[in-house]
């Protein structure tokens, strides 16, 4: 055997071995489902709704809701297994007042799937301070107190008689006066009589809408996907004039 | 200094000159110059230029041999003390080469200290076969260490290097967006204007920097000398025309290509009525004028101009509605002056201005607040010399600066009313020297280099130290060693990892971040078998510090981002190369096995274009006369081979609840991507074939061509998208070449 051909056989060999010791790992470990909740606590319903679902591999059909699952909604001195409501698809509690700046945590549980807890604090009671007046113009200023724990409002605007509602959202700036001007926001709206309600809402309820998402939509559960939020709402009537 | 310039100005005779092509003027580098019967001799560098020292006074015969040019002979008298300058003209050989005459390959192996390099002329890249167009990037791709991300991708990703870590120069103009025709399919370089392409896929020497990965130089034809002469070339996709020819002292070359899809596709719909339309088009030129103002002094202009360009109009009710304008493209200008001070010291003095710009106006005449403009641009200022001092046998100094000035600039323009406007201005001032020493003349070359550069954004002071040894363990082995520091100031803030991208949107380094900095180091044995077959293996190892990264990586099209994540990483890997002609037949096999890792502040992840192996075989057989109607012809083949590239596999999905407009809960449908790099897509092959045959026709020299890209249809995945309107969803794998794709052209030289 010639010098040059050991040599090229050895140099085959070199790149077969090469070639083989570097295969590639593929990650080949299956998916395991997990909760999916979606729950928010309102300060304004006697009883609490959590929707409880699951994720699904990606092969595979999707399904109903979960209804066999334990699902406990808890505060200090409060714990309620709420119960599945076939007709609405969600898990209800009893009547149970929620508490402003009170945490409340969540645990849903079945056999063969993570157990998923969430938590979330319940933002803290605060007033609309235009207490004198009744009467607003457009371009005029709505105040209201800071609600404790709050990362967010909403503005509703609703006209009681036709229910006809103009939304909005509001992100407190920490060092703001919580003062905002609903002529900012609203406007070619008629003169009339108006209920406004503002909700403060948790920060999972931020996460979960408006901060840029990683990977997941998940906010204040771990153990799976899914929101477990809170709110507290206060209203007031006004009359505002749109001229 | 001192005694540089004793050794410049010292008493040995010496022969130098240039040595081109004498059919157009060409310069031909590596050209074999020796004295016979002596041990005296030189090759002509990259400029053709060569020097013969400490030639003896007496009478020689000079020899110049080049391949596939007849070989000359010229008796000389060289007489003590003195410098001769003999320029010299080869004339092309009109059949099989000598068994004597080396390559020019050959000879850079025998004169260089350099690793990780090819060469392209345009005859390589006219052979490779392609879709549509012949692309110089499309050729490179084939090199070792070099990917590409899928079939039609035309970016370069060199040893686990992103595309804006290469630099790109055009006759010593950077061009910012090399692949940017086509949304990114073609280059800029139209191939029959190129002269021939260098790219160093690491290792590179102290002239080059300002970029992490790898260097591409594109020289342009210097235009024939002699006669007027041009090609015409009629393709599916695009016609081009070259013409050149000389001028009083001089030469020059023009030339121009244009899509033509678009004016089909309006012809059509006149004829027929119907209201299709294909908004699109890309034009670009090459202008390039030599004048030798003196047989030491040459002035070159060199002008580069393209744009694509996309327009269209949305119409319901008749009248405009909403209107897109969308352009983009690369303008540049150099102007050179190469100048021979004295035999023994070379130098080229460049001017270049540099221009990318890309333009996306939105237009809504239903409600004007909806209108935007964008605006981006990128204008390079470049002032350089480069200096050659041929010290003695011994001694190459190359030394040179590059002062460089940029203007960035960008404008979002909202409804004609809100305007942001970002602009830089860095500049970056930079030194270089670099010696090549023949320690011990054909068994050991040293290389020493140093490069230094001033950052104007946080008035930054880098130096960048380079080394390269060659060992020649024999006649036909060499061992190459490279190592260095490479130093980028300019980044860009588009995902690199994307498909697609149409173009790059580049930010100089601010002063709170690090220069990105890269660590190269290579060692290589090549090897030539015979005197046609030449055999390379590099393993290389590349660091990476202080990488800025787009935060957001799952982007099927690239986007600026302006969330910029710190990373580090590295590369390594093995390239293989074998190149060998055999008769009727030549090709090259080229084989790359790389890791490439980027720290996302966790772990270290994979990053898209992370390739374990890649192989291309690329041959190339001249059909014998034995098949008429084929006589001459030739067919080259490229087969491809590589592992899949890592992604995102999506895990699960689930649903999104939110309230709706009356406060009932509604849901979409979302995924659950796995980890971005724990899944590959499934290996990647396929077949190209070109057949292409010269013929005469009305005293015309032409040339036919066909391509079939895929030829065994072969569907190569480059994602997979989920129809969700099932349930399951079905996945179904994308394939841009999903089909046998042929393609046609003809060209005419004249």
């Amino acid at each position: 055997m010639t010098v040059r051909r050991q040599y090229t056989y050895l140099l085959v060999l070199l790149i077969t071995g090469l070639m083989i010791v570097s295969c590639s790992h593929v990650d080949d470990s299956i998916y395991d489902p997990e909760f999916n909740v979606y729950g928010i606590l309102y300060s304004w319903k006697p009883r609490h709704e959590i929707i409880v679902d699951r994720t699904y591999r990606m092969n595979e059909p999707s399904e109903p809701y979960v209804n066999d699952a334990t699902v406990i909604l808890s505060t200090g001195g409060f714990r309620d297994t709420l119960i599945y409501d076939n007709t609405l698809q969600r898990y209800s509690s009893g009547y149970h007042e929620l508490q402003p700046s009170t945490t409340y945590d969540l645990f849903v549980s079945k056999d063969g799937i993570d157990t998923l807890r969430g938590s979330t604090t319940v933002p803290g009671d605060f007033v609309i301070v235009n207490m004198i007046m009744d009467t607003l113009a457009l371009m005029d200023s709505i105040r209201f107190t800071h609600s404790q724990g709050a990362a967010m409002y909403e503005l509703t605007i609703r006209e009681p008689l036709t229910s006809t509602e103009y939304s909005f959202w509001y992100f407190p700036d920490p060092e703001d006066t919580l003062t905002t001007v609903l002529g900012n926001y609203i406007y070619n709206i008629p003169s009339s009589v108006y209920e406004i309600l503002i909700t403060a809402l948790d920060s999972n309820y931020r996460d979960y809408y408006f901060e840029p998402l990683d990977s997941l939509y998940a906010a204040g559960v771990t153990g799976g996907v899914g929101l477990f939020s809170s709110s507290w709402t206060v209203s007031k009537q006004f009359y505002i004039i749109t001229e | 200094m001192i005694p540089i310039l004793l050794l410049l100005f010292s008493s040995h005779a010496s022969i130098s000159g240039f040595v081109t092509d004498a059919s157009n003027g060409e310069k031909l580098s590596f050209a074999n110059v020796y004295l016979e019967g002596t041990q005296l001799g030189a090759a002509s560098n990259e400029k053709g230029y060569y020097i013969i020292h400490r030639v003896p006074s007496g009478a020689y015969t000079i020899t110049f041999s080049y391949i596939s040019y007849e070989t000359e002979y010229r008796s000389i008298t060289v007489l003590k003390d003195s410098n001769l300058t003999i320029n010299i003209e080869l004339e092309p050989s009109s059949i099989e080469m000598s068994e004597i005459v080396v390559s020019a390959e050959r000879m850079r192996f025998e004169q260089e200290v350099e690793v990780s390099r090819v060469t392209f002329t345009t005859r390589d890249i006219q052979s490779v076969p392609s879709l549509f167009e012949k692309d110089l990037i499309k050729t490179l791709q084939l090199m070792p260490g070099v990917i590409a991300m899928h079939d039609l991708s035309n970016k370069l990703y060199v040893r686990g290097g992103s595309p804006d870590e290469n630099l790109a120069l055009l006759d010593g103009i950077t061009v910012y967006n090399p692949s940017s025709h086509l949304f990114g399919l073609f280059s800029t370089f139209d191939p029959d204007v190129v002269s021939d392409a260098e790219l160093y896929a690491g290792g590179f020497p102290a002239k080059y920097g300002d970029r992490l990965s790898s260097v591409l130089t594109v020289t342009t034809k210097e235009g024939n000398s002699k006669k007027i002469a041009g090609t015409a070339s009629l393709g599916l996709v695009t016609s081009k025309l070259m013409i050149e020819g000389p001028i009083p002292n001089g030469s020059f070359v023009l030339s121009g290509r244009r899509t033509y899809f678009d004016a089909l596709v309006w012809a059509y719909s006149q004829i027929f009525s119907d209201t299709v339309s294909l908004p699109y088009y890309f034009y670009d030129g090459i202008a390039k004028v030599n004048y030798n103002l003196s047989p030491n002094n040459r002035f070159t202009i060199t002008g580069l101009g393209g744009k694509d360009v996309l327009s269209f109009e949305e119409s319901i009710s008749g009248a405009t509605d909403e209107k897109v304008d969308v352009d983009w493209g690369n303008r540049g200008v150099s102007l050179r002056w190469r100048r021979v001070f004295s035999p023994r010291f070379y130098g080229e003095m460049v001017g270049a201005w540099s221009n990318f710009s890309t333009h996306f106006k939105y237009e809504d005449f239903e409600d004007t607040l909806n209108n935007f403009d964008f605006y981006e641009k990128i204008v390079d200022y470049t002032g350089k010399c480069d200096f050659n001092l041929f010290i003695n046998k011994e001694h190459t100094l190359d030394f040179g600066t590059d002062i460089k000035r940029l203007t960035i600039k960008y404008n979002f323009d909202v409804a004609n009313m809100d305007t942001t406007i970002e602009e830089h201005n860095p500049y970056l001032l930079t030194a270089y020297a670099q010696d090549k020493w023949f320690f011990i003349p054909k068994v050991l070359s040293l290389q020493f280099g140093i490069r230094s550069s001033y950052y104007s954004i946080g008035k930054r002071i880098r130096i960048d130290p380079r080394i390269g040894i060659k060992y020649h363990i024999g006649t036909n082995t060499a061992v190459n060693i490279a190592a260095g520091k490479y130093s980028q100031y300019l980044i860009t803030i588009n995902n690199q990892e994307s498909y697609f991208s149409i173009f790059d949107f580049w930010r100089p380094v601010d002063s709170i971040h690090a220069i990105p900095t890269a660590y190269h180091m290579i060692v290589g044995i090549e090897q030539w078998i015979d005197k046609d077959t030449r055999f390379t293996i590099e393993p290389y190892y590349k660091k990476y510090y202080n990488l800025l990264i787009p935060h957001s990586y799952d982007r099927f099209f690239s986007e600026p981002s302006e969330s910029l994540q710190v990373s580090d990483g590295y590369s390594m890997g093995v390239d293989l190369f074998f190149k060998k002609s055999y008769r009727n037949v030549f090709g090259w096999i080229s084989y790359s096995l790389g890791y490439t890792r980027r720290w996302d502040g966790d772990r270290y992840y994979a990053p898209r274009y992370d390739r374990r192996h890649n192989l291309n075989i690329i041959l190339g057989y001249k059909i014998p006369r034995v098949i008429p109607v084929l006589k001459n012809a030739t067919l080259n083949i490229r087969w491809y081979f590589a592992t899949g590239l890592p992604y995102a596999e999506d895990l699960g999905r689930y649903r999104v609840y939110y309230h709706d407009q009356e406060d009932q809960i509604d849901s979409w449908w979302t995924t659950i991507p796995g980890p971005r790099d724990a899944y590959r897509m499934p290996i990647a092959h396929r077949l190209d074939a070109h057949l292409e045959k010269d013929f005469k026709l009305f005293g015309l020299h032409g040339t036919w061509y066909i391509d079939v890209m895929n030829v065994y249809d072969q569907e190569n995945i480059v994602f997979y998208s989920y129809e969700y309107y099932r349930d399951p969803p079905l996945k179904d794998g994308v394939a841009l070449l999903p089909i046998p794709i042929p393609s046609i052209g003809v060209s005419f030289r004249f």
